[in-house]
């Protein structure tokens, strides 16, 4: 008897706790709900997703990919209004055409103690062809206020086998969510969870049989007329199923000095790896990285672009006829790419226009552009290869397969050393490629059919050194010069940004936010010869430099170089601080006294470091009679900070944020 | 004899025609004074519209722009915009390189073809065909030549001889043929200052105008540079006629065509607002209701489709979904006025933080948003619709003080909008700060903001509290080792008066050498930057909104601490503002730091420019000057 008693308060107390997400079993207590007690900030929370995709089969078209979405959202103020919008990226590539269907949306608001609906019509539905590829189908939900609670689901089906990426985290957080994804056998698929995610989701993985009965019509002659016969066969096989159940996922929330938050998005990466047909034979698309690069060789638009020389032939033999050393045809060679074929702006692996075309049009994307530069690098026998990237914008590439990546350079492997050639942009050089192309590492893809993880991350600290001199007059103006020098990525940045200013133009950049100042004789050494330093310098004249109370005066020696504040502000981190490169930033000041005046006090010398030596800021400070000295250096060698060293790391800039505009004291005499 | 003569005549002019284009597609050829801050050269553009009839309008325009560099690759102006009554007829373009050998070309269906939808667009039915190309070398040169038919009329394309900054004009020329008969208004602007040539009444041409480059506090492009307006004075858009002669008629025409019949509420809508304002007194009272209502009932949603994007969703539909664009809710609420006995004008306007203005003395198709318009006594008041927490009748920083055009039963009239006064933009900032011996402080510090300014800080009561947190650290960036200790705010809509209190402490804000500390007494409202230096202004500046700041601090120092050496007070007034600052000792140790600065609106010549920077340079001097306080012996 006290079994049964308990039983039925076990089965009560789950039966009111337990949600109903079946659609249209809306409760009075989700539109009551004023915020989410786990997130209360959230603006709007999707109390359910629950996203299905299985393979249809028919006869006609065979395997028909279908994804089913249900999803609930609860809006809880009006800047939780967007969520009322659902916008659906559908493929339309000539007959390959995506179809979405079965719309069907309510939203939900409680008015006087009563639940009241409104349904979504085709007035509140949309669609905006895109280009020529695609299309977005979008529907605005009627009637939304705070509080509300909207309901929807559709379809999509897709000739298309392959699976996007699936979201698991949104920027707003979600209550449960059910993701079930079932694959026939014969679609070979790798999945991954985005590693860079701090949210880990739990995935299951089970195998379940499935028939599907085949209908047939077969005609046969027996001499004397044709019979039709009408024959169902049951066609048995193997699903491979995948289960994510998650409650709570926490909303992925925007940081500072994060350049890509979606890299940082708990989603599920699905790889199309091969195709078994029923008697067994295997179509690769990619499984291990020998097949990735026999499939990529195999592929017109990657290998034979690398095959094909005649087009360049005359070009580069006269290019290289009088020149010995393999670093020297690297960088003609180049050069000459660079100056040949200009960049699309079109991402991809593959060429998209042909070498032969691209090198004729002088345009191409990145691959038209660097697989050229790779064939040519080999037709003058050095020994170079693709290399397969994924931009920082992209994820980074999780298994052996050519789907992760979306990006290719040229690669010279010399001794034990690797230099990495990208001729999309002209203000690079050997190994320093354009930020969006350094994202950790590249997989080189040789000849030969090997391949291998080469470390992207710039291992060479970026120099800049600043020389500054200043004379302090009597009437508390200061004169003096600046040169300042700037080596790889520092240099490139500084080409970049200035390569279309007129002379007026570099002078107001080289003014801008340094007082009161006036800059004359402005020159850049080293412009346009990316294998040489950068380097400008100009005399200027300062006019509120200096800072008198009373009888003191004042003075940075850092002068305008000075950093006005900590950048730093936010106490605590959830993502990584990356600089991409390591860098090393030195100032070399000297400064005259003005007659009349002595030093009171003077800043003194210092050390400062971060985690050891990943960090390390030194300040020395020398007074010779009327001259004084420093020399100020920060040299970065981890560009990438970790969130648990963030509070370390603020520190650290703190600390050398007080010593950089730390102030001479001087006093009349 | 003659015969040849003729021929001769008829052959040679295409000819001559042709070489002289020819010329253009060497970039060589460009005279050096085009080159000067220039990052494109329109070596031609040819504008020729012919209206046929009232309902239809044929645009030619043949364009050589020559790009420079790549910051000048936007001014190709091969794009054109197209919907269902407006048709490309003949679209092309040539490349060149810059010794003039044809490169590439492209072919109608070569240019690419997309949605013309802007980011905050859900859904609009107009495109755009452009030319997507990627230059191979620099300066390359483009021709462009396109025919487009318009089935409506009521919008005519204008003319822009300069094509915006860093772009100079080697020669254009615009050119309007009308055997239709119906009468076409122009207004030219700026046209004497660029040396525009006027040929007749509707043929103007222009050559060698050099670049302009732009200039921090300049007017909007549109107010000095040179523009031409046209348009018919007997329209058909999308199948509605319409006249336009003047504002008045042509609103008019607006009011019926577009708005009136969109307008009608169902009974059970009008029932239920007219018992929430039953109990209201007056016209205002009423129209805050039904404000709030509507704010309570709807969202922004942007759908463009119909006449051009200028007719609104009907009212009931707006009331039943719950959502529209500017026009949408607009004509809503006026709708929910119209219900309660309350006038109110649908008012077509530029919005945006620039202030810019419907031309009173030229009536045309101009704006690009709608706000209603609530008459008063002896005002108006300005209802933004689209805004769901908008306090009522709160129109700064978006559409305030600018010419909008009004439409009443009467027709069209043109009224300036309410500006807020320097005075009325007030920040008013109390602080209570005690130092400690060591520089740290603990601050608590009291903000009221008004006018222009309540629109600059109420928004932060959207943010989490972690982006609070965040926004204070960086509205005093200057003060760093920074803590926040509480935060609370106060929107007081009624009086559109934002409210904040902060506490706060820093380490080490004063610095300190040997026995003194250096002290800034101006904590909390510090004027940083200044205005940029130019050696040799072209354009004149203006200052669109004035503002007022008064600071009030009292600051409690050390013990065992003295005053060693006090700011003496500064006060300024000029045609600008006024600025003063003061620090004087209340009790030995209590000092009193008092700020005001009241910067004026106005509109200056650029010969007053160093002037009104070096006002600004006084400024940022005095706000971070410092004090010293010395250790008692």
């Amino acid at each position: 008897m006290k079994k049964i008693t308990y039983l039925l308060i076990l089965l009560a107390y789950n039966w009111s706790f337990a949600q109903d997400f079946r659609f249209g079993k809306v409760s009075k207590e989700e539109l009551q709900e004023v915020n989410n007690p786990k997130d209360p900030e959230a603006n709007a929370t999707i109390l359910y997703l629950n996203q299905k995709i299985f393979y249809d089969y028919n006869t006609d078209d065979g395997f028909v990919k279908v994804t089913e979405v249900h999803k609930r959202i609860k809006i809880y103020n009006k800047e939780g209004f967007d969520w009322a919008t659902e916008e659906i990226r559908v493929r339309e590539d000539g007959s390959k055409r995506e179809d979405v269907n079965g719309l069907k949306a309510i939203t939900y608001n409680f008015v006087n103690g009563k639940i009241e609906e409104t349904k979504l019509k085709k007035e509140g539905e949309f669609k905006e062809n895109v280009s020529k590829y695609w299309a977005m189908e979008k529907f605005t939900m009627p009637n939304i206020s705070e509080g509300s609670v909207i309901e929807f689901e559709y379809r999509i089906s897709s000739p298309y086998i392959s699976i996007d990426d699936m979201n698991l985290q949104y920027s707003i957080p979600i209550k449960e969510l059910e993701i079930s994804v079932k694959i026939p056998e014969f679609f070979n698929f790798n999945k991954f969870v985005n590693p860079r995610a701090t949210y880990i989701p739990k995935i299951s993985d089970s195998q379940i049989n499935r028939s599907e009965n085949i209908a047939s019509k077969s005609r046969e002659h027996d001499g004397r007329r044709g019979v039709t016969t009408f024959s169902t066969n049951k066609w048995e096989f193997k699903e491979n199923k995948t289960e994510v159940k998650l409650s709570d996922v926490p909303a992925l929330k925007n940081e500072e000095y994060v350049s890509e938050i979606n890299t940082y998005r708990t989603k599920l990466i699905w790889e199309y790896t091969y195709f078994k047909d029923v008697n067994g034979a295997i179509k690769n698309y990619a499984t291990t990285w020998d097949e990735v690069s026999k499939t990529i060789y195999n592929n017109t638009d990657f290998g034979a672009q690398l095959k094909q020389d005649n087009y360049y032939k005359d070009d580069i033999t006269t290019l290289i006829k009088d020149v010995i050393t393999e670093a020297e045809k690297i960088n003609l060679i180049y050069d000459f790419v660079k100056s040949k074929v200009k960049w699309n702006n079109y991402y991809g692996y593959l060429a998209e226009k042909g070498v032969r075309q691209a090198y004729k049009e002088g345009v191409g994307n990145v691959a038209d552009i660097n697989l050229m530069l790779t064939s040519m690098l080999r037709y003058a026998n050095i020994n170079a290869n693709p290399m397969l990237i994924s931009t920082r914008a992209n994820d980074i590439p999780l298994f052996p397969g050519t789907g992760g990546f979306n990006y290719v350079v040229a690669a010279v492997e010399i001794a034990n050393d690797v230099i990495v050639l990208d001729a999309t942009d002209k203000f690079a050089t050997p190994n320093v490629l354009p930020t969006h192309a350094i994202n950790w590492q590249g997989r080189i893809v040789r000849e030969s059919g090997s391949s291998a993880w080469v470390d992207l991350t710039p291992k060479e600290s970026v120099r800049e050194v600043v020389l500054l001199n200043a004379k302090l007059n009597e009437d508390l103006t200061i004169e003096g010069k600046v040169k300042h020098q700037m080596s790889s990525f520092a240099a490139k940045k500084f080409r970049s940004k200035y390569q279309n200013y007129n002379a007026e133009e570099k002078l107001m950049a080289a003014e801008k936010d340094k007082g009161e100042i006036e800059i004359s004789n402005y020159e850049i050494k080293n412009m346009d010869d990316v294998y040489q330093p950068v380097s400008y310098n100009y005399d200027y004249h300062l006019k509120n430099g200096i800072e008198k109370i009373g009888d003191k005066v004042f003075i940075t020696p850092m002068l305008f170089f000075a950093p006005k504040e900590n950048p730093f502000k936010q106490d605590q981190r959830k993502y990584p601080i990356d600089y991409i490169y390591p860098y090393n930033d030195k100032y070399q000041v000297n400064i005259m006294l003005p007659e009349g005046y002595i030093v009171e006090s003077m800043p003194e010398s210092a050390l400062i470091q971060f985690n050891g030596s990943d960090g390390e800021f030194k300040y020395i400070a020398n007074e010779k009679g009327k001259m004084l000295q420093f020399v100020i250096s920060l040299d970065l060698k981890q560009h990438f900070i970790l969130p648990d060293d963030y509070a370390v790391f603020k520190d650290f800039n703190q600390m050398m944020a007080e010593k950089q505009t730390e102030k001479i004291v001087l006093k009349k005499i | 004899m003659t015969k040849t003569y003729r021929l001769f005549f008829v052959l040679v002019f295409p000819l001559i025609c042709l070489s002289q284009e020819k010329n253009l597609f060497t970039s060589s050829t460009i005279p050096t004074i085009l080159l000067e801050n220039a990052n494109a050269v329109v070596r031609l553009d040819e504008i020729h519209i012919e209206v046929k009839s009232y309902n239809k309008m044929v645009y030619t325009n043949t364009r050589i722009v020559t790009i420079l560099n790549s910051s000048g690759n936007s001014k190709v102006g091969t794009s054109m915009g197209y919907d269902e009554n407006v048709a490309i007829k003949k679209m092309e373009a040539k490349i060149y390189n810059s010794s003039g050998e044809e490169i590439k070309k492209f072919r109608k269906n070569d240019f690419e073809d997309v949605s013309a939808v802007d980011g905050g667009t859900l859904y609009s039915d107009s495109r755009v065909k452009y030319m997507r190309y990627t230059p191979t070398d620099y300066p390359y040169t483009v021709f462009f030549e396109t025919e487009v038919e318009y089935n409506s009329t009521g919008f005519v394309p204008g003319w822009r001889p300069v094509d915006g900054y860093y772009t100079s004009t080697e020669n254009t020329s615009y050119k309007i043929s009308n055997p239709s008969g119906i009468e076409i208004k122009t207004k030219t602007t700026n046209f004497e200052a660029f040396g525009i040539e006027k040929l007749d009444d509707f043929t103007y041409k222009a050559t060698h105008l050099a670049a302009l480059k732009p200039e921090s506090y300049s007017p909007e492009f549109v107010q000095f540079a040179p523009l031409l307006k046209a348009t018919l004075t007997k329209f058909e858009m999308e199948g509605v006629n319409g006249s336009n002669t003047d504002w008045s008629d042509f609103g008019k025409w607006m009011n019926e065509a577009l708005v009136l019949d969109t307008q009608v509420l169902p009974d059970p809508v009008k029932n239920e607002i007219n018992s929430l304002t039953a109990e209201a007194q007056t016209d205002i009272e009423k129209a805050k209701i039904v404000y709030q209502y509507v704010q309570n009932k709807t969202r922004y949603i942007s759908v463009q489709v119909g006449i051009g994007g200028w007719k609104p969703m009907l009212a009931s539909d707006v009331h039943r979904l719950g959502y529209g664009d500017c026009k949408g809710l607009t004509n809503y609420t006026k709708a929910l006025l119209n219900a309660v006995g309350v006038a109110s004008y649908y008012t077509v306007i530029y919005g945006g933080p620039d202030i810019r203005h419907i031309d009173p003395s030229f009536s045309s198709i101009q704006g690009n948003h709608v706000i209603l318009c609530l008459p008063t006594e002896d005002d108006y008041l300005w209802l933004e619709c689209t805004s769901q927490t908008s306090p009522f009748g709160y129109n700064a920083n978006f559409t305030d003080d600018r010419e909008a055009l009004i439409l009443t039963p009467e027709g069209g009239k043109i009224v300036r909008t309410k500006a807020y006064t320097a005075t009325e933009n007030l920040l008013d900032t109390k602080a209570n700060i005690i130092l400690t011996e060591d520089g740290h402080i603990e601050a608590k510090i009291h903000m009221k903001s008004h006018g222009t300014q309540y629109g600059h800080h109420e928004g932060i009561q959207m943010k989490s509290l972690k982006d609070q947190t965040l926004y204070y650290k960086d509205y005093w960036s200057y003060i760093n080792n920074m803590d926040i200790l509480s935060m609370a705010h106060n929107n007081d809509k009624d009086a559109i008066m934002f409210d904040e209190n902060i506490e706060l402490t820093a380490k080490k804000y004063a610095s300190q050498t040997g026995d003194r500390l250096l002290l800034s007494p101006n904590l909390f409202n510090v004027m940083s930057s200044v205005p940029t230096r130019y050696r040799d202004r072209k354009l004149p500046f203006e200052i669109e909104r004035g503002f007022y700041d008064k600071d009030d601090y009292e600051i409690s120092i050390p013990e065992n601490f003295e005053v060693e050496a006090l700011q003496e007070d500064t006060h300024i007034k000029n045609q600008f503002g006024t600025y003063s600052y003061s620090i004087t000792q209340k009790t030995e140790n209590t000092l009193v730091f008092k700020r005001t600065f009241l910067l004026n609106k106005g509109a200056y010549a650029k010969e007053d420019y160093e002037d009104f920077r070096d006002f600004w340079l006084e400024v940022v001097k005095q706000d971070k000057s410092r004090i010293i306080l010395i250790k008692k012996s």
